[in-house]
């Protein structure tokens, strides 16, 4: 998506520098601020209106945004997600129009499901995780009655690092998903 | 509708990301589920947004 020129490529480095900010902050206080979700949303729209026009460039900034929006604001309903992974991915969607934030999801969804096996593994032994995975593929529901809860900060896997796998591999190298 | 304010409003004020372990296992699941069916109407979403620029681009130029 950044390939091609001067303007992208030194658009692709600031939103990777971020994403990068997003992650780190996650990482280690398992919070985004606000203030970076702010400035990933504006600085998409402004991105979008430099390869399009305004009115265009706009639109395909918000699309994407309410996309972001769409795939992760449940996951927050059900008390699954932080409110700030959600506005993160929405925030970020801005860059990447409605088919990029449909790839994005999509990878960062795998990325989370990697990270999260990893992340048990490292938590509670390597036995426990493949048990989990392995039980999950067959019964699934098991899965829904989790054994930490939200308020057990440091059981929690940085969902914010994976958002953000998904979607510098999209934004870098756009349509490797065929969707 | 009060409900609904505090809802958006502990929305824009939460800053938290991150996820409970088993949740993250059945996210994969649904959110693939989600981006299949969102395939397909993909076109008609990428229309829809497209008939609002239409017709927004139409308003600029009937204005001016």
């Amino acid at each position: 998506m950044f390939a091609g020129s001067t303007f992208g490529l030194l658009a692709g480095v600031v939103f990777t520098t971020l994403l990068a900010c997003g992650c780190l902050s996650d990482l280690r206080t398992r919070r985004i601020p606000n203030q970076l979700v702010l400035a990933l949303g504006v600085l998409g729209l402004a991105y979008n209106c430099g390869v399009y026009d305004i009115s265009r460039g706009l639109l395909h900034g918000f699309a994407g945004m309410s996309i972001g929006l769409a795939v992760w604001l449940p996951f927050w309903l059900l008390g699954w997600l932080g409110a700030g992974d959600v506005k993160f991915f929405a925030g970020a969607s801005a860059w990447l129009g409605v088919s990029g934030a449909l790839q994005a999801a999509g990878a960062a969804a795998v990325a989370g499901g990697i990270l999260t096996i990893v992340w048990l593994g490292w938590e509670r032994g390597i036995r426990v995780a493949v048990e989990k995975s392995m039980i999950a593929m067959i019964h699934p529901k098991v899965l829904a009655s989790p054994s930490a809860t939200i308020a057990d900060r440091r059981r929690l896997v940085p969902y914010g690092f994976a958002l953000a796998v998904g979607l510098l591999a999209v934004a870098w190298f756009p349509s490797f998903l065929p969707l | 509708m009060n409900r609904l304010a505090n809802l958006i409003r502990s929305f824009i004020k939460e800053q938290d990301g991150a996820v409970v372990t088993e949740y993250g296992l059945l996210i994969v699941v649904l959110v693939m589920g989600f981006i299949i069916a969102l395939a397909a109407f993909r076109t008609k979403i990428v229309n829809w947004f497209q008939n609002i620029g239409n017709n927004l681009q139409g308003l600029n130029s009937s204005s001016t």
